[in-house]
């Protein structure tokens, strides 16, 4: 636990501790804030991702026709409230499961980033593999396959490959690279990767069309996603008239529509827990307040798009006070201990 | 204000015959006739009553496809042709009754929208019945120009203007004007060698000042043509599906877009700030989610009628997608708000 700035004041009365600490501060806020407007963006981008490739393996799209996989559902295994890969696609004549992960990156590609990505592909790995059984019968087919995908947009391909490549497989699982060509609307494999079926393989090594073009999917944002984006998706952009105030039942209702493995008691439960979070979240940061058993969004607009871009600013704001406030704390009794520690000699 | 004298065995069949009884008519109407034109997917005049009676309005009478309503000293013809084209016609004041009364009745109902003129459209209607026909004259025209929405401005391109002329060279004006300042019209009024006196609104208000009311019928039949034509390419490819993916009762919507192709350097950026600003007028809520220079991606609500579509744009094509339901009037909306802000000749696919 940190001290408090009180505190630290009291011990350190020869230093200027309320000064370094506003020094902190100012710029600890405008990380935190970077950070979190890049969070957003990301969750954007990764849905947008996630849906071309559903849309792509849509039940009687052409590529679904020639090789024979689909798209189920989304999210595997997100009943287990683990976090699991975005995507399922999955080819029920020779039992083989294709799992995709959409990874977006900043302008710089770090190696750490990478490092956490196969940790994390290995972990949900892991999952899939003790949850077999439930997700065989979810798909109704025996699971004999499993390929680990992760699908990137195309800009940094080179420094995404040049970091992948350069940690070893220790680290954990390596997924096949799928590279996403925004602009050309295509979908690749990169450079020097394979997919275990051949008629896949021949299909993303020439390139694949994601379906969206014609044919999206309601998917209006993925379970698992960040608190604000749900909301931002599901109750700002809901085509209601009283647009300030909201039930529950609006998100559940939204968050219904995301195709899931899971279904019955299962998905209502995990729905409801969601919702929770959502707007245990947004009371949090002061978005919302209940009112009447309703909430409604503490802004002061009137508009819509004024409401949207004011909420938020206004959550962009509160969320990164309260971060920096911590993270200014915790570096400035380190500051301040270390200081001390060079006095002693 | 009394319109008209319909005596009660009167009978129509079609907008034709409703003004040519207007124009034989002994009595002359007092101030301006206002015909008012909607694209529905209304099949009888009746779909319309309740709307009419909701707003206070009475029926006085049946006459065919025509019904005959008041409300106070105001009278108003309601007219639905067979292809759900619904006709108002009244004579309240165009500048602000019509926009105070008239023109909200509709807004929020679903599947209407007034008859859209595009800015190419109006220059199309001007340059065959003026410039090659030489049946008349442009004598009033009121347009504006907006940078980089495909229109062509010789002279500081980069200014956003609004331009009104009156002159009885209106048409050459029109067109000089357009060449220079890439203003195009949305308001003109032509005098027509048949001593004919009309204008035309975008929001597809026809106001009769003087002669025949029959005579603006080829202009609205046109208008109609290009509306209907404009609705059935949208309806042809874009749906919202609930569909069953396996026997475990999993549904999932799909959505199926409706597309338009721009011919415009206007990148991602330059469209997101130009919607971002522009579709309010519209009653639009204009959300954006990804903004690119070669992608973009957005919400678009329509605050009338309540209804969300998605917008992508890539490589000049713009794709809607419904959002759990298709709403014929709001598709035309965006399309107006398409044609009038990013690009004029935009096409649907």
């Amino acid at each position: 636990m940190p001290l408090s700035l009180q505190d630290m004041v009291i011990k350190f009365p020869l230093k200027d501790v309320k000064g370094k600490y506003k020094q902190i501060y100012d710029e600890e806020l405008k990380v935190h804030q970077e950070r979190l407007e890049n969070i957003l963006l990301h969750e954007e981008h990764h849905l947008e991702l996630a849906q071309s490739i559903s849309a792509t393996f849509f039940p009687g799209s052409e590529i679904a026709r020639r090789t024979g996989y689909e798209f189920q559902f989304t999210e595997p295994l997100c009943e287990t409230r683990r976090k699991n890969f975005d995507v399922l696609i999955s080819n029920q004549r020779n039992g083989s499961i294709i799992l995709v992960e959409s990874k977006t990156f900043d302008d710089e590609v770090k190696r750490d980033r990478m490092k956490d990505i196969f940790k994390e592909c290995s972990e949900r790995y892991d999952t899939i593999l003790q949850e077999k059984g439930v997700l065989e019968q979810q798909l109704s087919h025996p699971v004999k396959n499993i390929d680990i995908c992760m699908i990137i947009e195309v800009e940094k391909e080179v420094d995404v490959l040049r970091a992948y490549n350069s940690i070893g497989p220790e680290r954990g699982l390596k997924p096949i690279m799928l590279v996403y060509d925004r602009m050309g609307n295509r979908i690749n494999l990169a450079e020097g990767f394979h997919l275990r079926d051949r008629t896949l393989n021949r299909e993303f090594h020439n390139g694949v069309i994601p379906g969206s073009e014609d044919l999206r999917i309601d998917l209006p944002c993925m379970i698992q996603g960040h608190p604000f984006h749900i909301f931002a998706r599901t109750i700002l952009a809901n085509p209601v008239e009283e647009i300030k105030y909201f039930s529950r039942d609006v998100l559940e209702n939204e968050l219904s529509k995301i195709p899931l493995g899971c279904s019955g008691r299962e998905k209502i439960s995990l729905i409801s827990s969601k919702v929770d979070t959502v707007i245990q979240h947004l009371l949090r940061y002061e978005i919302i307040r209940e009112e009447e058993g309703r909430y409604k969004i503490v802004s002061t607009g009137i508009k819509r798009m004024k409401i949207a871009d004011a909420i938020k600013d206004k959550y962009i704001r509160k969320w990164t006070e309260k971060k920096a406030k911590e993270s200014s704390l915790d570096r400035l009794q380190e500051l301040l201990m270390v200081d001390r520690s060079l006095d002693q000699y | 204000m009394t319109l008209i004298q319909i005596p009660d065995e009167a009978t129509f069949t079609s907008l034709r015959e409703v003004l040519s009884f207007i124009d034989e008519s002994e009595e002359r109407i007092s101030r301006t006739l206002q015909i008012i034109g909607f694209l529905t997917s209304y099949h009888k005049v009746e779909d319309t009553f309740m709307i009419l009676l909701k707003n206070g309005y009475t029926l006085k009478r049946r006459h065919g496809i025509m019904a005959h309503f008041g409300k106070g000293d105001e009278e108003l013809l309601v007219i639905l042709t067979e292809e759900g084209v619904l006709y108002l016609i009244t004579n309240l004041r165009k500048t602000d009754q019509i926009p105070e009364y008239i023109l909200p009745l509709f807004k929020g109902e679903k599947n209407v929208y007034h008859l859209y003129v595009s800015p190419s459209m109006m220059m199309d209607i001007a340059a065959s019945f003026i410039g090659q026909d030489k049946r008349g004259r442009i004598t009033h025209f009121s347009g504006r120009y907006i940078p980089g929405s495909g229109k062509k401005s010789r002279i500081r391109p980069e200014i956003k203007r609004n331009a009104q002329y009156s002159g009885e060279d209106g048409y050459e004006t029109l067109k000089e004007w357009a060449s220079y300042y890439g203003i195009y019209p949305n308001i003109v009024t032509f005098g027509m060698f048949n001593d004919t006196s009309f204008r035309i609104d975008s929001q597809g208000i026809f106001s009769v000042y003087h002669g025949d009311c029959k005579n603006v019928l080829p202009f609205i039949d046109l208008i109609v043509r290009s509306n209907i034509m404009i609705k059935d390419r949208i309806e042809k490819t874009t749906s919202y599906e609930q569909v069953k993916l396996d026997d475990k009762n999993r549904t999932i919507g799909v959505e199926h877009p409706w597309k338009v192709d721009i011919a415009t350097s206007l990148g991602g950026y330059d469209i997101n700030a130009i919607l971002r600003e522009s579709s309010e007028e519209w009653k639009i809520s204009y959300l954006s989610r990804i903004v690119d220079e070669g992608f973009l991606l957005a919400d678009l609500i329509d605050e009338c009628k309540m209804v969300k579509t998605e917008l992508r744009i890539r490589n000049n094509t713009l794709n809607i997608y419904p959002s759990s339901k298709v709403d014929m009037g709001t598709n035309m909306k965006i399309y107006d708000l398409i044609t009038s802000n990013i690009d004029v000749r935009a096409e649907v696919r």
